[in-house]
């Protein structure tokens, strides 16, 4: 466990907890683990996601929806209702991000740098600005 | 992927797609939609609806594909090719007796195929509700 972590309160670890037994599971997947050719989730991409999920702990508010893609990778997601935000791990360094509320005219998308974790940060405060007025 | 890729003829624009979704990771049950993640792939597979019938894909899903609890969307062919979605006739090689089967190509650009599939999520109709538990 980060040091970041182990200084984040109760809720952010049992957070950072939760998002890394998904990762778990996720990084056990059998290839055509959607019945259809899907390949296993590549290992680089599992540890850029918990190195990003440590970056962002002390931000979630609310817990992302991990999810596998057939291409070996994976994207962490946000919903409500209307509103979502999909931040993919496209590759170990780039992440591509889906910004999306068409009802306020968002449909956003782009790639940024895995390092450049303040960007991640403010989507995901851009997502929960809006859960918290709905 | 370039048109070499593709053997198959391009399906007729009036046809409806039927997307199986077999993993609880690609349905987002709190909004009873599939989640982006079904469509954002180079390559997918689907039924095309006139040469199937509902219980004939259900069947599919119970004894091809051991996925009892999956589900099953649809879509038009025509507004997906306007989404970038290409559908081709062709077999699948795994289960080569099913003649309805269809892949689908994406050709978008990379910068817009997350809001591509999102939309084409969106779209979707329920045609068989997932029952996954969890």
């Amino acid at each position: 466990m980060s040091s970041r972590f182990q200084k984040a309160s109760s809720h952010e670890a049992g957070a950072e907890s939760v998002v890394d037994r998904e990762l778990d599971r996720l990084a056990s997947l059998a290839p055509n683990w959607d019945y259809e050719g899907a390949k296993a989730i590549d290992q680089a991409i599992i540890d850029a996601a918990r190195s990003l999920m440590a970056e962002l702990s002390p931000n979630l508010a609310r817990l992302p929806k991990v999810v596998p893609m057939a291409k070996g990778n994976l994207q962490f997601e946000w919903h409500q209702g209307e509103r979502s935000l999909e931040l993919e791990i496209e590759d170990p360094e780039t992440i591509h991000y889906l910004k999306w509320h068409p009802e306020e005219g968002i449909e956003e998308e782009g790639t940024f740098p895995l390092s450049e974790a303040s960007l991640a940060v403010e989507l995901i405060r851009w997502f929960m600005r809006g859960v918290t007025n709905v | 992927m370039s048109e070499a890729d593709r053997s198959g003829p391009q399906v007729d624009a009036s046809e409806t797609l039927y997307r199986l979704i077999t993993t609880p990771d690609w349905w987002v049950a709190e909004e009873r939609r599939p989640s982006s993640a079904a469509f954002d792939e180079p390559k997918f597979s689907v039924n095309m609806a006139s040469r199937t019938t509902v219980e004939h894909t259900k069947r599919q899903l119970r004894e091809d594909l051991a996925r009892p609890d999956g589900g099953i969307v649809s879509f038009g062919c025509g507004r997906a090719r306007e989404l970038g979605f290409d559908a081709r006739d062709e077999r699948d090689e795994r289960f080569p007796h099913n003649v309805a089967h269809a892949h689908v190509y994406y050709d978008g650009g990379r910068n817009s195929r997350k809001r591509n599939a999102r939309r084409l999520a969106k779209e979707c109709a329920i045609v068989l509700e997932p029952t996954f538990e969890g």
